[in-house]
């Protein structure tokens, strides 16, 4: 048996409301948060980066795990907000872990679904027996173009998984992921904003990827919408997930806690596994999770889990967590994305 | 400033001081400060008495003003230093947030 | 100490903003100026001390016993002294150790600072170098540490601002009758009070300025010269040390290489501090002052503000102890390197009646109390007549 052992989450304290940032570029509070059905994003404070948010996600992720450190065999992180484009985040956030140096490691980009990617990779390297646990993060403190529609909707948030065959909580059964060239959205290396194709980035990107990955996942490990107790999707907005979720078939209740982006934004390479930590909040043993995330440019990784028993030891509070928050103005968000 | 030399040193330090718990022995709020920490100003810094007995500096963060006096509680957290110019290595260190233990809800 | 050290003559130049002074011109005007006032020549001096802190630090200026050599032509003995803001007191203190091997000697202990010449921000990024390593890295500045000792002493017992305030308005007082000082106007303590802050609870006008300058003093022990000058023994000059980081003392609310070096310069001088009418202590921010006055030994652990409050230090007072008529660092101004020569050099005219406007009646014994950093090195000297 391969899956997750053990996993943490990092969401930084501040909070800018959509209304805050429509009211500064006068646009309609009220219309932008209906059309996006959202109310507010997490923003990481100026001293915070996808560094020290993955560093505190392993915190928690590794904080039962004291035996095991030492034992981590591989270690990925999944962002499009690098501080570097070359000099390794991984063997950083190893490094400040004190994991050892006997370890493989490399940073991945794939926009929203660089984490996820990382994922699978590391799954077959524990199912090999190449590596006994592997260490994954995902995290991004995600820009984008001061008024651009980017803007209400892009966090900060991290998340980190640790893989195993021993004392799994959530199984992995099996995955699918779908890809192609799909140009809907990117940022070009000295760039400081991506850049996107508007409404370009629905039916032929999104909804295209997240459908076929799905589709092919649930044929393959035969079952349909009906079979699981929980669906998550990628969030880049409000809207996308839940209609996704209704053309695969899946109910408002099964996408349920996973639902986080009208409080906390899209955290890019975090934001569909932050569903996942949502949902596992609530999670029940034999209870099944389909999971898909969608990177643009494009793909989309889609992935079955099983909830174990051994769940209940290592589940994590969410919610409480990030009802503590404080909220900030248009200016202190400037300051906080180091954009003044 | 801090050489790429230095920030790695540092560093070694730094790692064994990360997620622990202290009491406040003193503040005080910089309003004047040198070129690489003038884009946080103001800013906090606390003289912290470890549970371990040691003592450290840090940048108290993610804090409101009650949370800042002799005697309060905090936990060392990971996060950017000061600012470095857009070539050099970024320097990660630690500073300080509020922290009450176990009977909080926090 | 030999008892008879003495000093002979004192010159200071100006301490203030001085835009057309460089380093180099600083240390000359007062290198001729001491001798002028003592009617000796270059070829008389033996040795020179000069302090100095941030030569090569904020320029890029060190082997500055070269520059004093290229200024004056000479090729004596010539040696730059650091220890932060006790630079000057520490060349002092190690002139009279000179002496104390070198019979029939004459020496100049020179203090000089060009601060004036780079912004806030710079000079606040130089006189970090006087914190630790720690201390820095962290953006912990200079005014900073003694933010964090004033927090520890307000905290512990009881006092406020406005007892720290007292003493920049009495020591501005005093200032405005030191024809040298960088300030020399009133201040209250409500414009204390509302000044804007540097590191809380202290405030610009806690602090003292950013000030270039420099002073020189003449010391022997020929005889011959004690003779024929208005002169001041040297009673005993004492070097004391600490940590330079304050996180690692036992002690957070009291300065120990003071407390140290003030013990063994009173048994050395062999006078008690009740014979004591003078003093020039190291108020480099309000805090320091009350600090000083019962590390010194004057006043007790935490009676400091309320005596500060009380004004028993000013002239005005009619106390049997005055301290800082000079105007302290506060007003005369704190060009790094000078201010400890300064400070011997208010006391040796004082205790020789040639302090003018500023003269105190029947002053005998003086001490001097410089500090490097937030405490790591302190020198306190004691003068007599």
């Amino acid at each position: 048996m391969v899956g997750i052992v053990d996993y943490g989450f990092y969401i930084p304290k501040y909070r800018i409301k959509i209304a805050e940032i429509a009211n500064q570029w006068e646009k309609c509070a009220d219309k932008i948060e209906r059309s996006l059905r959202m109310e507010e994003k997490a923003v990481a404070g100026r001293d915070e980066d996808m560094m020290t948010m993955a560093y505190e996600a392993s915190v928690m992720a590794l904080k039962s795990q004291s035996k095991i450190r030492k034992e981590i065999g591989a270690v990925f992180i999944g962002s499009e907000t690098f501080p570097y484009a070359v000099k390794p985040i991984s063997t950083s956030v190893a490094e400040w872990l004190d994991l050892g140096h006997d370890y493989l490691a490399y940073d991945t980009q794939f926009a929203c679904k660089a984490g996820t990617g990382a994922l699978i990779s590391a799954s077959a390297l524990v199912a090999s027996g190449d590596v006994s646990h592997a260490l994954v993060c995902a995290s991004d403190k995600a820009n984008a173009k001061p008024k651009d529609t980017l803007e209400y909707s892009a966090g900060s948030g991290a998340n980190a998984w640790l893989l195993g065959t021993d004392n799994v909580i959530l199984e992995l059964l099996g995955w699918h992921s779908y890809s192609s060239d799909t140009p809907d959205f990117w940022r070009r290396s000295k760039a400081e904003y991506p850049s996107h194709a508007g409404r370009f980035t629905g039916s032929p990107a999104y909804f295209k990827h997240i459908m076929e990955a799905a589709t092919a996942l649930m044929k393959k490990q035969q079952i349909t919408a009906l079979d699981v107790q929980h669906a998550v999707f990628h969030m880049p907005n409000g809207t996308f997930p839940l209609k996704v979720a209704h053309k695969l078939g899946f109910t408002r209740e099964q996408v349920g806690h996973s639902y986080v982006v009208p409080q906390l934004g899209n955290s890019y390479s975090a934001s569909a596994l932050m569903g996942l930590v949502a949902t596992l909040e609530y999670a029940k043993k034999d209870e099944l999770i389909f999971f898909a995330s969608y990177g643009s440019g494009a793909g989309s990784d889609a992935m079955l889990f099983r909830v174990t028993d051994k769940l209940e030891e290592r589940r994590k509070s969410f919610e409480k967590v990030i009802a503590d928050k404080v909220y900030i103005t248009y200016g202190e968000y400037m300051k906080y994305m180091n954009i003044i | 400033m801090q050489s790429a030399v230095q920030v790695w040193r540092k560093q070694q330090i730094d790692k064994t001081r990360l997620s622990q718990e202290g009491v406040i022995l003193s503040w005080t709020e910089i309003a004047v400060a040198p070129p690489r920490f003038e884009s946080q100003l103001p800013y906090t810094i606390i003289l912290v008495e470890l549970a371990t007995g040691n003592r450290m500096y840090g940048q108290l963060v993610d804090f409101v003003e009650k949370d800042r006096e002799i005697g309060a509680h905090v936990i060392s957290v990971f996060r950017r230093m000061g600012d470095v110019g857009a070539t050099d290595v970024i320097e990660y260190g630690i500073k300080f947030k509020p922290y009450k233990s176990s009977k909080s809800s926090r | 100490m030999n008892n008879t050290h003495s000093i002979i003559g004192y010159y200071s130049t100006p301490f203030g903003e001085l835009w057309n002074k460089s380093l180099d011109d600083l240390i000359l005007e007062a290198f001729e100026g001491v001798l002028k006032v003592t009617a000796l020549e270059k070829e008389d001096i033996d040795a020179v001390f000069l302090g100095n802190m941030l030569g090569g630090v904020v320029d890029d200026l060190l082997l500055l016993s070269a520059h004093v050599a290229e200024l004056t032509g000479l090729h004596i003995p010539i040696y730059r002294i650091e220890a932060a803001c006790a630079s000057g007191g520490l060349a002092f203190q190690s002139a009279d150790e000179y002496l104390a091997s070198h019979p029939e000697s004459t020496v100049l202990v020179l203090g000089a600072e060009k601060m004036t010449d780079v912004g806030a921000r710079e000079i606040t990024q130089a006189l970090a170098a006087a914190a630790s390593a720690d201390e820095q890295s962290v953006g912990l500045t200079f005014p900073g540490v003694y933010g964090l000792l004033a927090q520890i002493y307000l905290h512990k017992y009881g006092y406020t601002e406005e007892h720290l305030a007292s003493i920049s308005v009495k020591n501005h007082a005093h200032g405005v009758l030191n024809e040298k000082a960088h300030f020399r106007r009133y201040v209250t303590i409500d414009n204390v009070l509302e000044s804007p802050y540097v590191a809380y609870p202290l405030k610009v006008l806690d602090s003292s300025p950013i000030s270039d300058g420099a002073a020189a003093l003449i010391l022997t022990n020929k005889n011959t010269l004690v003779k024929t000058h208005a002169s001041a023994m040297i009673l005993a000059s004492e070097i004391a040390t600490d940590t330079i980081s304050i996180a690692k003392r036992k002690n957070l609310n009291s300065l120990e290489a003071t407390r140290i070096a003030a013990e063994k310069a009173f048994d050395t001088a062999h006078v008690e501090r009740k014979d004591v009418q003078l003093m020039e202590v190291h108020d480099c921010f309000s805090i320091a002052e009350i600090l000083a006055l019962e590390d010194l030994g004057f006043w007790k652990k935490g009676q400091g503000g309320a005596r500060a409050r009380e004004m028993s230090t000013s002239r005005d007072s009619g106390s049997s102890l005055i301290v800082n008529t000079s105007g302290g660092l506060k007003a005369a101004g704190h060009p790094v390197g000078g201010t400890g020569i300064k400070q011997i050099g208010e006391l040796y005219l004082q205790l020789t009646g040639q302090a003018g406007e500023r003269q105190v009646k029947t002053a005998s014994v003086g001490l001097a109390h410089n500090v490097g950093g937030s405490g790591g090195v302190a020198v306190v000297s004691i003068l007599g007549v």
